[in-house]
Order: C-alpha cells, then sequence, then structure tokens
C-alpha cells in the first residue's frame, strides 16, 4: 500500500503535522501478563470508597437497575458504540436504537431523538449549535444555572464567531436560584444581537424548577428557539419539554439504568420538534417496509450526516452511545410508566425527609424554591464540613465553591441530593454526623427551620468547622 | 431478497399491556408530590409500554445476532 501511495514509510503520513504539535516517544509502562493486570486494577479499584452514605448528585444520580439490564448488555452483539451502515444484517441493533428514540420521545414529549450522543454535556453544546443553524443567528443565552460542566462544554463548541452569553440567576427572593427572566428580557432586547437560543436547566443545577413556560415564552417572542436541559427520570412526573413549548430538549441519560462512573461512559440524550429534524446530529432509525411489504429499520434522513455532507453536515459527530442507550431502553420498559414514577416520587420524598432532617441541625435550605429531589443546604465553612463528613462515612453531595469558586454566594454551600436508594437510615447518620461536626449546636444565626440569614461561626468553640 | 419481516419480533410499545410491569421498588407515599407546584407537574404519564420482565427481557437476548 506504501508503494501504492508513492511513500516510503507510515511516518510520511504525518508530514502535514508540524513536528512540534507530534507526539514524542510514548513513556508507557512495559505490558504485563493480563492476570497480573487484572490484580494491579482489582487493587485500584478496592481503593474506591463503597461504604459511604452518599448524598451526591450534581448531575450524576444513584438509582436502583433491575439485574435484567447489566445481564443484557453482557451479550456480545450489543458491543458497539456505532450504528450499523447495513441495515440487511443488522435489524435487531437497529430495531433498538427505533425503540430507544421511541422511549425517549414520549418521556420528552417530542417527535424526533437522535441515537445518542457521548453525554449531556455534548448534548447541551449541539442542542446550542442546532439553534444558531435553524436560525441563522450567531448567539446564545444560557441560564447560569445549567450545569456548569454544560456551560464550559457549550463554551468550548462555540468558537469562530459563534457568541455565548449568561443569563444572571435571581439573587434573593422566593425566585432565589433561578434564572432571572427580567434579565433574559433584557439580553434578548438588543436588536444589534439576535439570539438563536436560549438554554435553561429543569431541575436547574441547583436542584430548583425554572419558569420554563415563562422563559420559552420570551425566547419565542425574540424570534429565538428555547431549549430544555433536563434529567430523564424527573420527566416521570414533571411537565416534559414538549408540554411547555421546548423546541429542543437536551440532558445526561445516565440515571436511566447506568451506574455512576468517573468519567463516564454516559448517554447525551437530544430530542426535537418535527420542524427541526434536518438540523438534528446525530443518527435517526426509522421504520419501514422493504419490496414484499414487511418491516424494517432503517437509518434515515442521512443526507444531515458527514459521511454524506462533509462539511454541511448538521454535526460531524456521529458516534453514538448504543451500549447505553440500550441500557436506557432495557431500565424504561422494565420499569414502565409506574415505575419510573415511583422512582422519581420517592426520590422527591426521602429528599423532604432529608430537608427536614438537616434544617433540624442547623443546616437549612439555600434556596426556597420548589425542587424535585436536590437542593443546597446552607453550612459555614463548607468545604471543610464536606471533608469532615467524609471522615464520619458520608458524602455530603457537593461543594458548591469546588465548582464555582468565584461565585461567593455559594461559599458556604452544599448541593445534596435523595433518591429511592437513600435509606432514612443514611439521612439520620447525615444528619447525626453534621451535628457532631458543628460541635452539637446548630451554627450561631441560623434559625432551624426558618429561611435563615447568613450565620457565623463562633471561631472558640470545640468541633467548629473552621 | 427480503432478509427483514418474520425474524422481526413486535416492538416494545407493540408488546404493552395495560398494568403490566412495575412493582420494582417500594411504592412512594401518596403526597410525596404534593409540595411541587400543580403547573409543574406532569398531567399524564408517559405513555411507555408495560411489559413484565419475563416478556421484556427474552426480547433483547436473541435479538442482537439479526
Amino acid at each position: 500500500m506504501l508503494e501504492a501511495l508513492g511513500i516510503a514509510d507510515v511516518d510520511a503520513l504525518f508530514d502535514d503535522i508540524p513536528v512540534a504539535l507530534r507526539a514524542s516517544r510514548l513513556d508507557l509502562p512495559e505490558p504485563q501478563p493480563e492476570l497480573e493486570l487484572a490484580a494491579r486494577l482489582e487493587a485500584l479499584a478496592a481503593r474506591n470508597r463503597t461504604d459511604l452514605a452518599s448524598f451526591l448528585g450534581a448531575g450524576v444520580y444513584r438509582h436502583w437497575t433491575p439485574p435484567a439490564v447489566d445481564q443484557l448488555l453482557l451479550r456480545g452483539e450489543w458491543y458497539t458504540a456505532y450504528t450499523p451502515y447495513q441495515p440487511e444484517i443488522s435489524q435487531g441493533t437497529l430495531q433498538s436504537i427505533y425503540e430507544y428514540e421511541s422511549l425517549i420521545g414520549e418521556l420528552m414529549d417530542l417527535d424526533v431523538v437522535s441515537a445518542s450522543h457521548y453525554d449531556g454535556a455534548a448534548a447541551t453544546a449541539e442542542a446550542a449549535l442546532m439553534t444558531c443553524r435553524a436560525t441563522r443567528r450567531t448567539r446564545v443565552l444560557v441560564s447560569r444555572a445549567v450545569h456548569p460542566h454544560y456551560r464550559q462544554t457549550v463554551a468550548a463548541y462555540f468558537g469562530g464567531g459563534l457568541e455565548v452569553d449568561e443569563i444572571p440567576l435571581v439573587a434573593d427572593g422566593e425566585s432565589a436560584g433561578t434564572t432571572d427572566v427580567a434579565a433574559l428580557e433584557r439580553l434578548l432586547a438588543d436588536p444589534d444581537r439576535p439570539v438563536a437560543g436560549v438554554l435553561a436547566g429543569h431541575p436547574n443545577f441547583f436542584g430548583l424548577l425554572e419558569p420554563m413556560p415563562e422563559i420559552g415564552r420570551l425566547a419565542h417572542a425574540a424570534g429565538a428557539l428555547f431549549v430544555a436541559v433536563v434529567e430523564p427520570v424527573s420527566l416521570a412526573v414533571l411537565a416534559p419539554p414538549g408540554s411547555y413549548g421546548a423546541d429542543i430538549a437536551a440532558g445526561e441519560g445516565q440515571p436511566l439504568g447506568i451506574a455512576p462512573q468517573y468519567g463516564g461512559p454516559y448517554l447525551g440524550l437530544l430530542a426535537s420538534t418535527d420542524a427541526l429534524v434536518r438540523q438534528i446530529p446525530g443518527r435517526l432509525v426509522g421504520m419501514t417496509t422493504d419490496v414484499d411489504g414487511r418491516r424494517g429499520f432503517v437509518m434515515t434522513l442521512r443526507a444531515r450526516e458527514q459521511d454524506i455532507r462533509r462539511d454541511k453536515a448538521a454535526s460531524n459527530i456521529c458516534t453514538n452511545q448504543a451500549l447505553l442507550a440500550l441500557a436506557a431502553s432495557i431500565y424504561v420498559a422494565t420499569l414502565g410508566p409506574h415505575g419510573l414514577r415511583d422512582v422519581a416520587a420517592l426520590g422527591a420524598a426521602r429528599a423532604a425527609e432529608l430537608e427536614l432532617a438537616l434544617a433540624a441541625v442547623g443546616a437549612p435550605r439555600l434556596y426556597p424554591g420548589p425542587y424535585l429531589n436536590e437542593f443546597a443546604i446552607r453550612v459555614p465553612g463548607a468545604r471543610d464540613v464536606h471533608r469532615r463528613l467524609l471522615d464520619r462515612g458520608i458524602l455530603a453531595g457537593l461543594a458548591l465553591a469546588d465548582i464555582e469558586p468565584d461565585d461567593e454566594t455559594l461559599a458556604d454551600a452544599l448541593l445534596v441530593c435523595a433518591t429511592e436508594v437513600t435509606t432514612s437510615d443514611e439521612i439520620a447518620r447525615f444528619a447525626a454526623a453534621l451535628e457532631d461536626v458543628f460541635g452539637g449546636r446548630p451554627p450561631i444565626g441560623v434559625e432551624v427551620g426558618a429561611g435563615a440569614e447568613r450565620s457565623e461561626r463562633p471561631r472558640a468553640r470545640a468541633g467548629s468547622p473552621r | 431478497m427480503s432478509v427483514v419481516g418474520e425474524r422481526l419480533q413486535p416492538t416494545l410499545f407493540e408488546r404493552s399491556r395495560p398494568g403490566r410491569g412495575g412493582d420494582k421498588i417500594p411504592h412512594p407515599p401518596k403526597d410525596a408530590l404534593d409540595r411541587l407546584p400543580a403547573s409543574a407537574r406532569r398531567k399524564t404519564p408517559p405513555a411507555l409500554p408495560e411489559i413484565n420482565e419475563p416478556e421484556v427481557v427474552p426480547g433483547w437476548a436473541p435479538r442482537g445476532d439479526r
């Protein structure tokens, strides 16, 4: 082949890459026998803390997964990240993707669902790009209460003349922590900088419910598209994106039967109205009939894709997370509509129990608005308290200062969540450990059970987190 | 040549029968969602298939090799 190409060696293929950018010799350890490697991986895995009572969510959620999900995923026939190009030998895989798209479409109440994307952040960035293609505008507005990692991913995708502006949050009052709709209205009113799309999370990063119908109405009045960034289990009980006028919905599919994993792999959900079907990136699988009138499944509307249209394609990333999309399908089908509702509602009930228990020991909610199963609490010295709770076997959610270090309003706050797997015993242990860390009494300035003032901890008290 | 048709199974939605499935996790308290504003609640459940696990699992087991 080198002879046919007219080159002397493989290295000549990389001549176009400047020498300074090429990888030097890879500094890898020597190969190991599989037996030894497996032992090493097991030793590394043993360092994971699986003994903790976890209240961590922040975009990835623990749920009980029916054993059938992981059992079926072990079948080697499903082991591909790719959608099959040859329908005549791939009907089973294509049917599974068609069913996945149909299930997610029902949850979202939207017409079209892609065959999946890398994760919720990538799907959200693709949604933002869709709004620019569809409106031929170049600016999107993203609520500051969309997951910080998703906002960073949108910003990373938006080079080359596309702009991202953030919508601030309401600072205080009943709507604190949600998207500031008055600020949104002002951002949309600039006639010189028309907006392609408005992105808001629901529930938002702080677990709060957003005024989605109002945000959508304002976006549409300005000729922009409305993107809802959603959590799929919540859609069993919360109004779905299609019902409040979202043109596009994106989200992380991990809660649908996929175990929390550091760094993934995860599942990007992306759905849209029929009007945007030619703008949605990724594979679409449809049901059709063959020449004999019998049912079959095929990839459809392929002219959107990069192997057909190159630089004019709706996306140049169409690798899908087929195995994880299959996990989501099996999970949803095994639980059914009532089971999924039970998961969401039981998580909400556990979260309410958690809120009461934490408020009783001096850690009230940071924001007062309605939430489903995740909320921020006010904890003076949150990062230190988080570390000390870890020593007591409690993973106390996320210290918000770790993810938003520049936001002073989040310096003394933890983001905690509960799901159906959270037990009353774990909640009681969390509250007791927090009380212990607080030194047996709530921090001064905190009124238990009421909207609390910002508290100051006395430096001299034993067990003070500072 | 026709290689599709007979070997395909009905879709999940076609196999759905009202009232099947569920009972995988404990039922939540009846008032679990009462603190959510009515306007934020889903009005009608998603039209997801209702299938018992023994019926749903075999659907995927042999399908991957087709």
